[in-house]
């Protein structure tokens, strides 16, 4: 059989298209049938309607109200399925002591889990010419600029409209990318034998200002639980919120803010060599 | 030439169709969620807002145990959440199992064993004398632990060691600050008791104006005047307000 250049390349374009078309029959058909498909209804599962606009978070630590308890990182634990072992921590309190040398050193055992009175390392400050010596609180900043949300190759990260850094555990791959990208070490990854929220391990973790307590008008942990009211939390969109008032009344600062990551927790009592 | 352009658009046509348009119409929508600035993120945000509660709040408690409420709120821990001692609270309303509770020493040690790092004010004390090495509970309700303890002092106490040089047990009243009301006989060390541990250096309210061109603090501050002092001030007169009250200028 003869066939012309023409036909040819007529019958094997059509064949082509009719392939293209019937391999693309039913995600055709599945636009169709939800028009609507590009953005999801926002379910009413929350208590009450989630009103992601009209917040905006933040936080206050106070170094100098700190009485280095722990009793908050107990409570993160407890709270949020936080593995128990001193290297996973969403929250952690360190010890900042400065010597009359001027030397600046910063302890915290078990991060600071439980408490600081029993710990071994107070002996080792017995020696020194002790300065001054604090308590600082560590959480995540919830930076607007966060750099981990930046470097994600997977888009896992993000931030929410009300300004907190979450982690979509089922898309996150673990490469901890995030994890070195952070300046305040305020991620982890969660090991294998964790118990989890979204039944992922190897996945990373960090603080949500406990997202899922915020939603219902209920306080993070670790500031229901402190004793002298060194963790503040509220709405800086709201003038008469705590946080609003302590900024109004306090000269507080951030922590690394050359780093231009515009962190949300501010902290009152400022010291050289805090970061 | 004519008849080799037309098959050469018509290809290249194809080829754009197969490699670019076969991609966009059967990769679903979803896949950008993958991709490095997801659009979607209500999904995982919502599932994050939805997480069980494992702590509930002081007012979740006070709801039902209204006898310890009442005493906790006007005790010197009423800063102090119930869940922060007695632990969290929802499986309780839940299930209604006990939280278990440390009631040893070390529990309390976590936040008033002497640290030099805690705030001057905050009350500490040496777990290794303090009390022998009895529970705390023993002396101290932890709903209002203070009661029943000798008053605090005050003021700074430091670089002061005489106290009965102001408040001498044989002096009137109305002269120093209050009268010792026990006897100071075989006592020496008031510190022992009122340890400086704990002092409120300005628990006193301070005079919220100015004091320019007043010297009679009673014409307004007597009893029956137009703001009258408490009635545990009784016999006290002009000359020893400022003994304890600091003026709003300093």
């Amino acid at each position: 059989m003869k066939i012309s250049r023409r036909d040819f390349i007529k019958t094997g374009a059509g064949g082509v298209l009719g392939g293209v078309v019937a391999y693309s029959l039913p995600s055709i058909l599945r636009i169709l049938a939800q028009p609507g498909n590009a953005e999801l209804p926002v379910s009413a599962a929350v208590i009450g309607e989630p009103q992601w606009e009209k917040h905006h978070w933040g936080f206050i630590a106070d170094t100098e109200k700190c009485i280095g308890c722990g009793r908050c990182v107990v409570a993160c634990k407890q709270e949020n399925k936080v593995p128990w072992d001193e290297e996973y921590n969403r929250t952690w309190v360190e010890r900042y002591v400065i010597t009359e040398d001027g030397e600046t050193l910063v302890d915290s055992p078990n991060a600071g889990r439980d408490g600081f009175a029993e710990a071994t390392k107070n002996s080792e400050y017995q020696n020194l010419e002790i300065r001054k010596s604090f308590f600082v609180p560590k959480l995540c900043n919830q930076c607007e600029q966060p750099p981990c949300v930046t470097v994600c190759p997977v888009g896992a990260t993000y931030r929410t409209k009300d300004g907190v850094v979450l982690v979509n555990q089922e898309h996150c791959i673990g490469c901890r990318y995030c994890v070195q990208a952070c300046p305040y070490g305020a991620r982890y990854m969660l090991p294998d034998a964790a118990q989890t929220h979204f039944g992922q391990v190897r996945v990373v973790d960090k603080c949500t200002w406990c997202y899922h307590r915020i939603q219902k008008g209920l306080l993070p942990a670790c500031v229901e639980v402190c004793p002298v009211g060194a963790r503040v939390f509220g709405d800086m969109r709201d003038p008469e919120s705590p946080v609003r008032k302590i900024l109004r009344e306090k000269r507080v600062y951030v922590l690394k803010p050359d780093l231009g990551t515009e962190p949300k927790v501010y902290y009152v009592g400022f010291e050289k060599g805090v970061h | 030439m004519n008849h080799l352009v037309r098959a050469g658009l018509l290809l290249s046509g194809v080829l754009f169709f197969v490699f670019v348009g076969v991609r966009v119409i059967p990769i679903p929508s979803f896949m950008a969620d993958f991709g490095f600035h997801p659009r979607k993120t209500e999904t995982n945000t919502l599932a994050w807002a939805n997480l069980p509660l494992q702590y509930a709040q002081t007012s979740t408690c006070s709801s039902c145990h209204k006898d310890n409420h009442a005493l906790w709120e006007k005790g010197d821990h009423k800063t102090v959440s119930c869940e922060n001692c007695h632990g969290p609270a929802v499986a309780h309303l839940e299930t209604g199992a006990r939280p278990v509770m440390d009631t040893s020493r070390k529990l309390c040690s976590t936040c008033h064993a002497q640290l030099a790092a805690r705030p001057y004010d905050f009350p500490q004390v040496d777990t290794a004398t303090h009390g022998g090495q009895a529970a705390c509970i023993t002396c101290h309700n932890p709903h209002t632990p203070r009661a029943g303890m000798p008053p605090r002092v005050p003021h700074d106490c430091e670089d002061r060691t005489n106290c009965q040089s102001c408040h001498n047990p044989h002096e009137p009243l109305d002269v120093v600050p209050p009268i010792i009301p026990h006897t100071v006989e075989g006592r020496t060390d008031c510190l022992s008791c009122h340890g400086p541990q704990g002092t409120r250096g300005n628990a006193l309210p301070r005079i919220p104006h100015t004091l320019e061109g007043r010297t009679n603090c009673l014409l307004c501050h007597n009893s029956g005047g137009l703001k009258p002092f408490p009635a545990d001030h009784a016999g006290r007169t002009n000359a020893n307000c400022l003994t304890c009250h600091r003026s709003k200028e300093g």
